[in-house]
């Protein structure tokens, strides 16, 4: 398996558990800790695509 | 000042609890959606992170002058999951008693199943072939009363099934390390005319007992060894008890002081005005 998917279980645990320490309104929780989990998915997509461009024809 | 709304209870064993068992605190408070959160994502990252380290990721430093140094700040990180750094700590005090050293001699017999390679003697040369059987050792006494080890190997070496009495030198490793396999040489020795004679050598592993090598400090040999197994799965083995331990700290925090930014509702009606008002 590729190490990258490891990533996804790795911020969906950190997403879930950072949320729910700082409320405690169980909606709450989900809808923000989705909402963290995305943009963690999109920060590091968007790393991937600045290092994949960075290193073409290299 | 934690919401009303909020059943802390007795916060200082809540903290306690969550920190040797991540959820716990919460389950004793009734806190439920938040301790099957906790509980299943921290103990799913640490032992994913275990697994995927053999087993071994969560160790002390191995000598008492290597806490100062960075295998502790990885041991810190780890030491948010309260049980196994405990466990860890405890084994590390065993690790380093000096009487965890490579046994002289036997206080009672003992046998093991062994796995690894046989070198013998023959009139062609030595002979070296894979070996798997059962190993007993007893204590003896030597020439000149002195205490000593002998035994035997029973098992298959190649396609044979052999019994090889076992003697002179028998060397193993210390019984409390770092790894499952206890490394094993000894002396295969045949009775001649003129005393026994040493025909071959036995050179393997039998496996230590869990409450032996389970959270016991590596040594750099034994580290360096997971590096080459695992490579960069290492790494990422590493990160995931780290991170499991530093977001156990923050699970203690919130058993004690409540959540950081409040119950949650007062975000709906601020995001609800915010709304009203575009």
């Amino acid at each position: 398996m590729n190490i990258t998917w490891y990533l996804l279980p790795l911020a969906i645990g950190v997403s879930l558990v950072w949320t729910a320490t700082r409320y405690e309104d169980t909606q709450v929780i989900v809808r923000k800790a989705t909402k963290l989990f995305t943009q963690i998915l999109v920060f590091m997509a968007v790393i991937l695509i600045v290092l994949v461009t960075l290193s073409h024809n290299l | 000042m934690a919401d009303p709304r909020i059943p802390l209870k007795n916060p200082l064993l809540a903290g306690v609890l969550a920190f040797l068992i991540p959820g716990a605190g919460h389950l004793y408070q009734g806190r439920l959606f938040k301790a099957a959160v906790f509980g299943i994502c921290i103990t799913v990252l640490f032992f994913t992170g275990m697994a995927m380290a053999d087993w071994r990721a969560v160790h002390t430093p191995s000598a008492p002058q290597n806490w100062r140094k960075l295998g502790a700040l990885k041991f810190a990180a780890q030491a948010g999951v309260g049980l196994p750094a405990i466990a860890a700590y405890c084994q590390y005090r065993r690790y380093i008693d000096p009487g965890n050293a490579p046994p002289d001699e036997l206080d009672a017999p003992m046998s093991a199943s062994f796995q690894g390679r046989v070198f013998v003697r023959t009139d062609e040369g030595i002979v070296e072939s894979d070996a798997t059987g059962l190993v007993t050792l007893e204590p003896t006494k030597g020439a000149f009363g002195a205490n000593i080890i002998t035994g035997r190997f029973q098992g298959r070496v190649g396609d044979s099934a052999v019994d090889y009495e076992l003697g002179g030198a028998i060397g193993m490793t210390q019984p409390i390390s770092g790894s499952a396999d206890r490394e094993l040489i000894a002396d295969i020795v045949q009775e001649t005319e003129s005393g026994p004679e040493v025909v071959g050598e036995l050179q393997g592993a039998i496996p230590r007992p869990l409450v032996n090598w389970l959270f016991v400090p590596l040594s750099n040999l034994q580290e360096q060894e997971l590096h080459r197994q695992l490579g960069k799965y290492h790494e990422v083995a590493m990160v995931f008890t780290w991170v499991a331990g530093l977001l156990n700290v923050l699970v203690i925090w919130d058993a004690v002081e409540g959540p950081a930014y409040g119950y949650g509702d007062e975000v709906v009606e601020t995001e609800a005005e915010q709304e009203k008002s575009a």
